[in-house]
């Protein structure tokens, strides 16, 4: 049931019912989010198999990035966009988190964007072949993980929002479920080198909510979709030389 | 369709658009011819991914953007939790939005990385189609299926103009063209490119209630990325 409503959250799945997004259930959910992330790795590593027969590599990775996009409704990518317009603007917090809410983008966003799907790209080319599902899965359920992580660990900054709900259903309970989730999925597919990504995320997550409330009142929806692709995109980077280490050591 | 410089034509005539539909294919064509040659003379001089990184803003530039906005437009809209014709409304502001900026930035991507990785064997001729068939699929778009706007304007016009022989004469040139570039493989781009069309035209229509001027923007975007992609697939010159 909790995973149901985590994987209509954070997915763009066809499911059997709208569940609603309130309530006990949420902070349950959250628990699931790892798993959710491994679900859509291991779509996105299917894919990558079916379409590597036909197409060059460079093309499949376009591809992979636009399914991801499309399998979340974009939910993490329109969240990393705002928080670019919003942080990198010279205001005060309180017009950073009105900018946050603006649907259109600004030039910060664009820039954010460009750059982020530039490095998603090439970092998806660089994956030893031997691994490429294994990161795949380890990086998207690594990243879901760091949400829940900043969700329970980090003030929030809004009376309501779409991050709120979340927040106030999250315990540390959750974050318990979801790093053992985590853990057990990570460790599972890539070894110890799936434990060290975890660190690597708690690391990223933990800077990168020290840089947010240097900035805001406290983290939104949007900085923890920001705050996914981050993580997702530097894992990504760095999986090669970690299991390159691995292979050597 | 393009920004090269053309003596301007008489502003009475936007009501009769329609006339130039058949010549879409050709100016798709003579835009190929443009990529074909810049490839030719730049690649001796520049390193692939640089060659293939100009053209694509070669595109960008010789079209006005034209297609691609109608693309961000297009995804901004269909995207949107609301009522169609709240839809509707949200393609006429000029700003981009999340799924727009997203999309064109895929597209941007893709069409580099299909450039880039067109097999030598059919380099000249991808290049030379793609912009060909992508306007075909523009005008198949205003032939076969509704417009969703009332409000007069250019893109009202060329529905209006889209007639069967129109449409015919296009699909005539465009297979000509084709056939001579690719040969029977040609047939398979043709219909990969109709099948695309079709899934974005039934998508609009679903959400939007019909197609408007974004729309057969972004159908001849995506269809122009696809070809890239299509060419190869089809004369099997990947599998080395």
């Amino acid at each position: 049931m909790s995973l149901l409503v985590a994987l209509q959250f954070l997915t763009r799945l066809p499911l059997p019912a709208g569940l609603p997004i309130a309530g006990p259930a949420l902070g349950r959910a959250l628990g699931w989010f790892p798993l959710v992330g491994a679900l859509l790795g291991a779509v996105l590593a299917a894919a990558d198999w079916a379409l590597s027969h036909a197409l060059p590599r460079g093309l499949v990775d376009v591809l992979l990035l636009a399914l991801l996009a499309l399998l979340t409704g974009g939910l993490h990518l329109d969240g990393f966009m705002d928080t670019c317009d919003g942080l990198f603007s010279l205001r005060s917090p309180e017009e950073r988190l009105a900018i946050f809410r603006d649907s259109r983008v600004g030039s910060f966003g664009v820039v954010g964007l460009t750059t982020l799907l530039l490095l998603q790209w090439a970092a998806l080319g660089a994956l030893p072949s031997a691994h490429r599902a294994g990161c795949l899965i380890v990086a998207l359920a690594t990243a879901r993980w760091a949400m829940v992580y900043a969700i329970v660990a980090f003030p929030y900054g809004r009376a309501e929002g779409l991050g709120r709900v979340f927040k106030d259903q999250a315990g540390p309970h959750a974050l318990l479920v979801a790093t053992a989730l985590g853990a057990l999925i990570a460790g599972g597919v890539l070894g110890g080198v799936g434990l060290v990504t975890l660190a690597l995320a708690a690391l990223i997550a933990w800077l990168f909510a020290r840089y947010c409330l240097g900035r805001l009142p406290g983290l939104t929806g949007d900085t923890y979709g920001a705050l996914n692709e981050l993580v997702q995109t530097l894992l990504l980077v760095l999986l090669p030389p970690l299991l390159r280490g691995q292979g050597a050591g | 369709m393009t920004r090269l410089p053309a003596p301007q034509p008489h502003v009475q005539c936007v009501a009769q658009l329609g006339v130039a539909l058949p010549f879409f294919p050709a100016v798709g064509l003579l835009l190929g011819a443009l990529l074909a040659a810049g490839e030719w003379a730049l690649r001796p001089l520049l390193a692939p991914t640089v060659v293939s990184a100009l053209l694509v803003a070669a595109l960008v530039v010789l079209t006005g953007a034209l297609h691609l906005d109608g693309l961000v437009d297009t995804c901004d809209a269909l995207c949107l939790n609301a009522a169609p014709t709240e839809r509707l409304a949200l393609m006429h502001d000029s700003r981009a939005r999340d799924p727009g900026a997203i999309a064109a930035c895929l597209l941007l991507l893709g069409k580099f990385a299909a450039i880039l990785l067109l097999p030598e064997t059919v380099r000249t001729s991808a290049l030379l189609v793609a912009p060909l068939v992508g306007r075909w699929a523009n005008v198949a778009a205003y032939w076969g299926y509704p417009y969703a706007r009332r409000t007069p304007g250019a893109s009202l016009a060329l529905k209006q103009g889209a007639t069967r022989a129109r449409m015919l004469a296009a699909t005539a040139f465009t297979c000509g063209g084709l056939l001579l570039v690719l040969g029977p493989a040609g047939g398979l781009v043709l219909l990969g490119a109709a099948a695309l069309t079709h899934l974005v035209a039934c998508l609009s229509r679903q959400r939007l209630g019909g197609l408007t001027g974004d729309v057969y923007g972004a159908i001849t975007e995506l269809v122009e990325a696809a070809t890239l992609v299509l060419v190869p697939l089809a004369v099997g010159a990947y599998g080395s």
